[in-house]
């Protein structure tokens, strides 16, 4: 795409992040940029590809699984193999074939005048011709290298010939490009018969069926088998990839090749986490997982169990695509890996304090000044008189910490809280007055308890709360932070340093070269680009699309409010549960459908309820997202919502009571804080601190 | 491949002011919209039999229609336009025949293309008129809702062959949509893709307006090089189809082979489609390609100011 590549001065620049989806490789790159997960057995181990048991991969678009799939598919293993692919597919334990189902143009197995159990049988047979021509093709580029003789090559096409016609003779000398071309020719009639059912649906559909079902699917490998010794040990494995573009009834007979396959085959299916519609089989059983498959979700593993080995295999990936690019010494990639953070410039802890104390006075403190502002509106003494301006001062003053603009901002949090809990402002000012820590001889300001207490917990938003104070952005920065973002999609991690060397190199920066610092705003706007681009396209096809889509805009909003209030009641926010049994259908649904499309993130064993005790489900935002409604990465507290904010925020056709239900929570976090609080399990997750 | 010259194909121009002198036809179709192009080209066109097609998707409700005008449904199972075709083929048999193709929603556009050839329809003329400006620049939104599927349209639907995809092709005819280039890119994930913009555009500014939009869905097309970048004539339908013949002979030339599988995907202005469809029913016909299309549930049925000019294509299929 434009803006990938740039000359300066004769010297050309070459974004080492353009290409973010394996799809783009050619199966050369694809094992020349194969980084494999840092465990013992790499990935092979880590899915068990050479597991009998057909394995189905579910994850977001981005995690990897195409990447994954295609490593072990039989064009890239003859690339492995360096001129033995056979020998490399004895030591992989697998014959890798690989389709995709997006080829297969499934949506036209469906209406034109055919009645469903036609389509079954015409799908089904086509599919398995689709499959018949992938296995061939997958044995003849494994033996390209290392011909086999003729005689074996017409005992296998013999063999797997008879599976279709009646007439076939021993003497016949078919080779095994012939016979793809053979079988090619079956699948065209259907083709035929299919694209000429759209335009004339009350002719007659004309499709001769010749095999039973999985009478190839299963014939071909065992009939390769029989006659390579080489390969009798090998398994057949059928990698199925972009399954969600089949329907249910589609999807049906896969599980049903499942669980009638036989010894010597397996499947591994990949498919978006949306895209599973079915475990049923063709004759109303069900697949079950752990027994007829094992269900593998690869970006939950990541980012669950397997955090640290994520984190490395991504700081590798990248490390690896410096390499490649002469940016890093490819000998050393791997041990390069741990230092990427040198790439990029990293605000200091102080960074907005010290702005502050630079450019704003102390009288006009932003804090202080709304704080002013609130005593005056709202503050009232015990008695309901309206806080006299000496008393206001007198507060104001007492929160005043020029010197630490951060220290100043949680002693008004401090008082914030005093006086939602009913306390009396100017007794919590004189007592904030005598608990004030002098200089020490360095001239520095530290935190007293209660400070240290507050910052423990709030460190993150009220530095956010801060820099909006400053009108500074929210800046995310860093390769930590970065693959934090990624939530488990290593493309998403990709996608952002795609952007943000294009940013850089905008602004005349040398992005990814030892010495120099990417700076804090290039990558800044490179994580917004991102998250605006992940927020559209993550988004579901259809109009179910754009509930989800408008629901995680109210819900992020949601969070941002509470976030910025004047007293948070939850640390590094992104987070809810709910008890989803008491919410409209319509709100579970959206809630879901999000989740399946990487939107949200259920989080494994979920919340459990304050009163009752149950484990409710719980989901965060996921991380990319952040940047758009100025929210944290890190995932610490959680709110639990009632069934009517749920409703509001994903029920479309309740989305209009968001805005009270919005004020109805902000009420509590805002002056004058309506009520004190009544219900603990409203405000789940809110600490205790020392009152 | 064969020689093409789509050059040879016959092409002019006229003002609002001369459309009364253009023609005459016997029989003139147009799809009805709230455009000051469409509506005014049908008042002023000098022909005999003319009749409104009023698109389901575009929400009209039976009082907005014009009077005697036919509505042409939305489901493609079986497609509306081809039962529209067959039941006015004696009135459309043997007579001068002039399509309005600006306010034609696009897959119906080559269905109706499929439909006349197969009918033994194979010359007749279409229109298409160039806007003063969209209504909302390059904001636009020609779709209105989402797009709810991807997939090939009735009489271009090809018989495709192998998995290897390493040398399956995808070409957009892209317009000012990204989010029906970015669903068809994501449809044909490893298909390489070319992109085919209107340069010169309707308009000037209509070129840098598709740049900025198309650019929204640059994850999705992925990592293109400046090569797979193409252009031709924004209302030339002719030198779209040029573009598509060369491009596919060049393919074949550089990998010794035609591509194993084609997909194309008109999304960009008419004439476009009108080139795409051309260039199919002429070359592509029972291969392995297909025309593609991101389906919306709706579409806009104002999108633009103004007339400027309208162009005439003699077609021969």
């Amino acid at each position: 795409m434009h803006g990938d590549v740039d000359s300066d001065g004769g010297v050309k620049h070459v974004n080492p992040f353009a290409i973010t989806k394996a799809v783009d490789f050619t199966d050369l790159q694809i094992t020349t940029h194969w980084v494999d997960w840092p465990r013992p057995g790499g990935f092979a181990e880590w899915i068990g590809v050479n597991s009998p048991t057909p394995r189905i991969i579910v994850g977001g678009k981005g995690t990897g699984r195409t990447h994954l799939m295609r490593h072990f598919s039989s064009s890239v293993q003859a690339i492995r193999g360096k001129g033995d692919s056979v020998g490399q597919v004895v030591a992989d334990g697998v014959l890798g074939i690989y389709v995709l189902c997006s080829g297969i143009n499934a949506s036209r197995f469906s209406g034109r005048g055919q009645d469903s159990d036609a389509w079954q049988s015409v799908f089904a047979y086509y599919m398995d011709l689709w499959l018949a021509q992938a296995s061939l093709t997958a044995f003849s580029t494994i033996t390209e290298q290392h011909k086999i003789c003729e005689s074996t090559e017409a005992a296998i096409t013999s063999e797997i010939r008879s599976l279709i016609f009646d007439d076939v003779e021993e003497s016949d000398l078919w080779s095994i490009h012939r016979l793809r071309r053979e079988i090619f020719e079956l699948q065209a009639r259907i083709d035929k018969a299919v694209n000429n059912a759209a335009l004339n649906p009350d002719t007659d559909f004309d499709v001769e069926i010749l095999a039973n079902p999985g009478q190839l699917v299963f014939g071909i490998p065992s009939a390769i088998q029989n006659h390579c010794v080489e390969l009798q040990d090998v398994l057949f494995l059928y990698l199925i990839d972009e399954f969600e573009n089949f329907t249910s009834a589609q999807q049906r007979y896969v599980n049903s090749l499942i669980r009638e396959k036989v010894p010597g085959t397996s499947f591994m299916v990949g498919v978006r986490a949306y895209g599973v519609r079915t475990h049923s089989t063709l004759t109303g059983e069900e697949n079950r997982r752990g027994s007829e498959f094992d269900e593998f979700q690869q970006d939950r593993k990541y980012v669950d169990r397997d955090q640290r080995q994520y984190r490395q295999f991504c700081q590798r990936v990248v490390a690896r695509r410096l390499a490649e690019h002469g940016l890093v010494d490819n000998s050393d990639f791997e041990a390069f890996a741990d230092r990427l953070n040198a790439f990029f410039e990293i605000p200091h802890r102080s960074f907005v304090e010290d702005y502050i104390v630079q450019r704003i006075p102390p009288e006009r403190r932003p804090c202080l000044t709304r704080l002013g502002e609130d005593l005056r509106t709202h503050g009232r003494d015990a008695s309901g008189r309206a806080l006299t301006h000496t008393e206001i001062c007198m507060v104001t003053d007492a929160a005043s910490l020029p010197a630490r603009p951060l220290l100043e901002k949680i002693n008004t949090f401090i008082l914030y809280r005093a006086w939602f809990n009913g306390a009396n402002l100017i007794d919590a000012a004189h007592e904030m007055n005598d608990n004030k820590i002098t200089p020490d001889t360095n001239d520095v300001v530290r935190p007293n308890r209660q400070q240290q207490s507050v910052l423990q917990h709030f460190s993150t938003d009220l530095q956010a709360q801060l820099s909006r104070d400053a009108n500074l952005p929210i800046y995310y920065a860093g390769i930590g932070e970065f693959i934090a973002m990624s939530d488990g999609l290593p493309r998403n991690l990709l996608v952002i340093l795609k952007n943000i060397w294009r940013w850089a190199r905008f602004f005349g920066e040398d992005p990814f070269r030892i010495g120099h610092e990417i700076p804090l705003e290039c990558q800044r706007r490179g994580v917004l680009e991102t998250a605006d681009w992940f927020f559209e396209d993550s988004k579901p096809i259809g109009v179910r699309g754009e509930f989800v889509q408008n629901a995680v805009a109210r819900l992020g909003e949601f969070f941002r409010h509470l976030r910025f209030s004047r007293k948070p009641s939850e640390s590094s926010l992104a987070s809810f549960s709910t008890d989803l049994s008491k919410c409209s259908i319509q709100a579970r649904e959206i809630v879901h459908l999000a989740e399946r499309s990487a939107l949200l993130i259920e989080v494994d064993r979920g919340q459990r309820e304050r009163n009752s005790g149950m484990a409710e489900p719980k989901f965060h935002l996921n991380r990319l997202l952040s940047p758009r409604w100025d929210l944290p990465v890190a995932r610490r507290g959680a709110v639990r919502l009632s069934s009517d904010e749920v409703n509001a925020i994903f029920d479309p056709d309740m989305a209009n009571q968001f805005e009270s239900i919005l004020n109805v929570r902000l009420a509590r976090m805002n002056p004058p804080f309506g009520h004190p609080r009544s219900t603990k399990s409203d405000l789940q997750g809110e600490l205790e601190l020392g009152r | 491949m064969r020689q093409a010259d789509y050059f040879a194909f016959s092409r002019s121009s006229v003002s609002p002011n001369g459309l009364c002198t253009a023609g005459p036809w016997d029989i003139y179709f147009s799809a009805f919209d709230e455009s000051e192009r469409v509506q005014t080209v049908f008042d002023c066109i000098s022909a005999s039999d003319k009749q409104w097609l009023i698109h389901e998707e575009y929400g009209f409700s039976p009082s907005d229609a014009p009077a005697g005008s036919h509505t042409i449904a939305a489901s493609s199972s079986p497609p509306d336009i081809q039962k529209f075709v067959q039941e006015n083929l004696d009135r459309i048999r043997g007579r001068k025949l002039c399509v309005d193709a600006t306010g034609f929603v696009r897959p119906h556009l080559l269905v109706l293309l499929w439909s006349l050839k197969h009918s033994g329809i194979r010359e007749f003329d279409v229109l298409y008129s160039d806007p003063a400006r969209y209504i909302a620049d390059e904001k636009t939104e020609f779709t209105s809702g989402p797009v709810i599927k991807v997939e090939q349209v009735p009489g271009y639907e090809g018989i495709h062959a192998g998995f290897s995809t390493e040398s399956d092709l995808l070409i957009i005819g892209a317009g000012y949509d990204y989010e029906q280039i970015s669903r068809a890119c994501e449809s044909r994930r490893t298909s390489k893709k070319y992109i085919l913009t209107g340069l010169p555009s309707l308009q000037p500014h209509m070129y840098q307006e598709s740049v900025l939009r198309i650019h929204r869905a640059h994850e999705a097309i992925g990592s293109v090089s400046n090569q797979q970048w193409l252009y031709a004539s924004a209302n030339q339908p002719f030198a779209a189809a040029q573009v598509l013949h060369d491009l596919l002979a060049q393919e074949a030339q550089a990998c010794g082979h035609a591509p194993r599988n084609i997909y194309l995907c008109p999304v960009g202005p008419k004439p476009h489609v009108l080139g795409f469809g051309v260039f199919y029913l002429r070359e592509l016909e029972g291969t392995a390609a297909s025309i593609i299309y991101p389906f919306a549930q709706q579409y806009s049925r104002l999108t633009s100011e103004g007339l400027l000019r309208t162009w005439q294509y003699h077609v021969e299929l």
